[in-house]
């Protein structure tokens, strides 16, 4: 347990690393870019970039410019977008806020088609719950997101009236994000949960509970369910970390305010400062979401305590 | 029979997590009559005065310029009433009375000299914008503007947006930037990050009360989600909508008006005129100019959004000199062109030396149109014999290999008619010491042209300079222009009054009402 805590912090140290240098290795001057910005799009001169390099600390050895970089990230003033001229931690922050709350939405929305329809595919293969989520998982697969958003957006705003195209902060906006995300990762889910179900009622314990006599429903939720759990959990975190950077396109389209969209734009605009953070905040909650998977497998399946 | 209810549970548990249930009737935010809600591609940023960001202020109005541009390009006053050259580098503009900005304060000629030192100070490109030497306050109502040299220009360069007045509460005390405070019928009044910012009807404006109270910029990227968002009738108003777009909303009974008008901006490419590159030679200049049909590009690239270019200004200015020469697709001279410069076509490719004539293009793909025309051109240029190839970057990445010269040619996006002077753009690019194109063009005639040029009243000599001028661009072709912008917005049917500026800056919301 500890030994994963340990492990952990050495890969968020490795992460930060590579995430300061990344920056640096990419193609163009960082300090000319940084002037560029500060001097309001004007070229500078030589002899101006030469001083600035000087004065900033750009001719430092890149060790130094690091330790100084991740300083003023725990000292919590990680410097200024050059974007919007507002400071990176709030940027930051509000898009991280905007993640999560989209992926509990989307998770739940994907979990509430997933989870019947999986298990019941397990209990009857062949059925039409079987066929449902094949049809789930090749639709979610194969459907374009953003074309299904604009189709969602069609039917329920234009059409229905019932929710707005885009923006956040009612809990009306994230409605329509959450289902496009959400249905589109069901089928995956849904077939996932049917083929670790599967896997398990084929074992003994389960023959065991149905020859005790136990209803079909509590040999399935009871028993059955429970002892997939732990795969089930691992593909969740997985989910969870596609929701930091894998939804760009939705969030385009819904003007959602999530990390990923702010990944994408940092970069195609050179917003170096809030490109820095936000690689090593996407890598952050990768570690995050992995560890307390890990803990969550120990809390759910004993037999794992030892093996970590 | 349990199984059958345990069917029907399992199906209603899963129907559930769909929206069958209908939301409440209002969820769908309808815009109030006096709020006029406008979708744009931009996130309209009130802390930023860094010189793209900045523009927002001018656009909205929250700031107002000495002197402004009307709907003919023609200069009009601003906070100034009267402008008056005493000298070759010597303005006096005479400021307009009982003007209050934002915060209460009057303004005053100490007023606007602290503003224009405080946005020089900031952003340095202000200064040389208006080849500042010293502001000076001659009386509270008068203030003297000297320049650097000779400076004709000085009035149009002062409608840019840069250089807005700002109101000292602007400003911290330490001189920083804080938020936009200005004397325009619109003030600042709220910011949701990502989502929108607000402006409200300021009572104290100087001019006619704009009738609308309020205006909110609503940030919506995607450009089908902003036409969308004008279709369900959360926004009034929607700006730079997609081509097909533009021709579905034009339908007769669509509910919607499209405005589709001219505006400064033109898409061209910079040949590196450098030795030892394909450019070199002016001959092979003019002949991609004579090989790329324009008219191919607004068509099938940009869906007929746009003005095929064969000068550099856009026509129908008044202040750009009359009849001048144009290019124009004609295969058999670029052919004589190629041929002179010592090229042969063999196979259908152009080649020297037993080497082919190879050209790589680069540009940028954060500005939406720059791939498809770039990739337009690349295609008409490999069609006529050329070995091309495109190479997309960021703004900055593409600019770190121009200034450094690495390129053949690059296509690009400048405003050059956005203050009504031929020397906001032509300095600037083709003036051998400044050449913001970094293509090694050079010509001293040109130079001498340029500098005499900004130094002259309107009249028949500068028609005459400039005319001289743009003949040897076009001669020279160290240039090859492409498209001339045409700025396209949508509104419902319920707004009145609008207009789309020709500076392309401007959305003069003061004359709009929602019926």
């Amino acid at each position: 347990m500890l030994r994963r805590l340990g492990q952990s912090l050495a890969l968020l140290i490795l992460l930060s690393m590579f995430s300061f240098a990344l920056v640096h290795a990419m193609p163009g001057d960082f300090a000319e870019l940084l002037l560029i910005e500060r001097m309001g799009g004007d070229l500078p001169a030589r002899d101006v970039l030469a001083r600035f390099k000087a004065e900033e600390g750009f001719n430092d050895p890149i060790v130094h410019q690091y330790l100084r970089w991740l300083g003023s990230i725990l000292r919590g003033e990680p410097g200024v977008s050059f974007q919007s001229g507002d400071s990176v931690w709030a940027e930051i922050g509000l898009r991280v806020e905007n993640t999560l709350l989209l992926a509990a939405a989307s998770i739940a929305v994907s979990l509430a088609l997933a989870v019947p329809i999986g298990v019941f595919a397990a209990a009857r293969r062949g059925s039409v719950w079987d066929r449902l989520s094949m049809l789930l998982a090749v639709l979610g697969m194969a459907i374009p997101n953003f074309w299904y958003s604009l189709i969602m957006v069609m039917v329920f705003s234009l059409f229905l009236g019932w929710l707005p195209v885009s923006g956040y902060g009612h809990w009306t906006h994230i409605v329509l994000p959450a289902l496009v995300i959400g249905t589109s990762m069901a089928g995956i889910t849904a077939r996932f949960i049917r083929s670790c179900v599967l896997d398990v009622l084929s074992r003994d314990f389960v023959r065991t509970a149905h020859s005790k006599g136990l209803g079909e429903i509590r040999v399935l939720l009871g028993h059955a369910l429970p002892n997939a759990l732990v795969p089930i959990v691992t593909l969740l975190g997985l989910q969870i970390g596609k929701m930091f950077d894998g939804v760009v396109v939705v969030e385009t389209i819904f003007a959602w305010p999530g990390i990923g969209r702010l990944l994408v734009e940092s970069i195609f605009s050179r917003d170096f400062p809030v490109l820095q953070l936000c690689v090593l905040v996407i890598g952050a909650v990768y570690i995050a979401v992995n560890l307390t998977v890990d803990l969550l497998v120990m809390a759910i399946d004993p037999r794992i305590r030892g093996a970590l | 029979m349990t199984k059958k209810i345990l069917h029907a549970a399992l199906m209603a548990a899963a129907l559930a997590a769909l929206p069958v249930g209908s939301p409440p009737a209002h969820a769908i935010e309808k815009p109030e009559k006096d709020t006029l809600v406008v979708a744009t591609m931009w996130e309209c940023l009130p802390f930023s005065m860094e010189a793209r960001r900045s523009r927002f202020f001018n656009e909205s109005e929250i700031l107002d310029t000495l002197v402004k541009l009307d709907y003919g390009m023609n200069l009009v006053p601003g906070l100034a009433t009267a402008w008056k050259r005493q000298s070759p580098t010597e303005w006096t503009f005479t400021l307009r009375q009982g003007v209050t900005f934002h915060d209460g304060q009057p303004l005053d000629a100490e007023a606007v000299k602290f503003s224009l030192e405080r946005v020089t100070a900031l952003l340095p490109y202000a200064g040389s914008l208006l080849d500042l030497a010293e502001i000076s306050v001659t009386a509270p109502d008068t203030l003297n503007i000297r320049t650097k040299q000779p400076f004709a220009a000085l009035p149009n360069q002062l409608t840019d947006a840069i250089t807005g007045i700002y109101a000292r509460s602007a400003f911290d005390a330490e001189g920083k930037f804080v938020k936009p405070v200005g004397t325009g019928p619109f003030r600042y009044a709220s910011y949701t990050k990502q989502d929108r910012t607000v402006v409200e009807r300021f009572d104290g404006y100087w001019g006619k009360a704009p009738s609308l109270k309020r205006v909110v910029y609503r940030y919506v990227p995607d450009h089908s989600a902003r036409v969308l968002s004008l279709e369900t009738g959360e926004v009034d108003l929607a700006v730079d909508i997609p081509p097909a777009d533009v021709k579905r909303l034009s339908a007769a009974g669509s509910g919607f008006q499209v405005y589709r008008e001219p505006s400064a901006g033109l898409y061209y490419m910079v040949l590196n005129t450098a030795a030892g590159r394909p450019f070199a030679d002016v001959r092979a200049r003019r002949a991609v100019n004579a090989m790329i049909d324009r008219k191919a590009i607004v068509e099938h690239a940009l869906d007929g959004v746009g003005k095929p270019a064969w000068q550099f200004f856009a026509p129908g200015f008044d202040w750009v000199p009359s009849e001048l020469p144009a290019y124009a697709l004609d295969p058999a001279a670029a052919t004589s062109d190629l041929t002179a410069a010592g090229f042969r076509k063999e196979g259908g490719a152009w080649m020297k030396d037993g080497k082919p004539l190879a050209v790589e293009i680069l540009s940028y793909s954060s500005r939406t149109e720059m791939p498809l025309i770039t990739e337009a051109v690349s295609g008409l240029l490999k069609a006529a014999g050329l070995q091309t190839s495109t190479k997309m970057f960021t703004w900055p990445g593409m600019l770190s290999l121009v200034q450094k010269g690495q390129y053949d040619a690059y296509v690009v996006f400048w405003t050059p008619e956005m203050t009504a002077h031929p020397d906001l753009h032509l300095l600037p690019h083709f003036h051998s010491a400044s050449g913001l194109d970094y293509n090694g063009y050079r010509n001293a005639q040109l130079d001498d042209l340029l500098i005499r040029g900004r130094g002259l009243d309107a009249g028949p000599e500068r028609q005459a300079t400039y005319a001289k001028a743009l003949t040897l661009v076009h001669e020279d072709a160290p240039i090859v222009p492409l498209v001339h912008k045409i700025y396209a917005a949508a509104t419902n049917t319920a707004v009145k009054g609008f207009r789309i500026h020709p500076s392309g800056f401007f959305y003069d919301f003061k004359s709009v009402r929602k019926d």
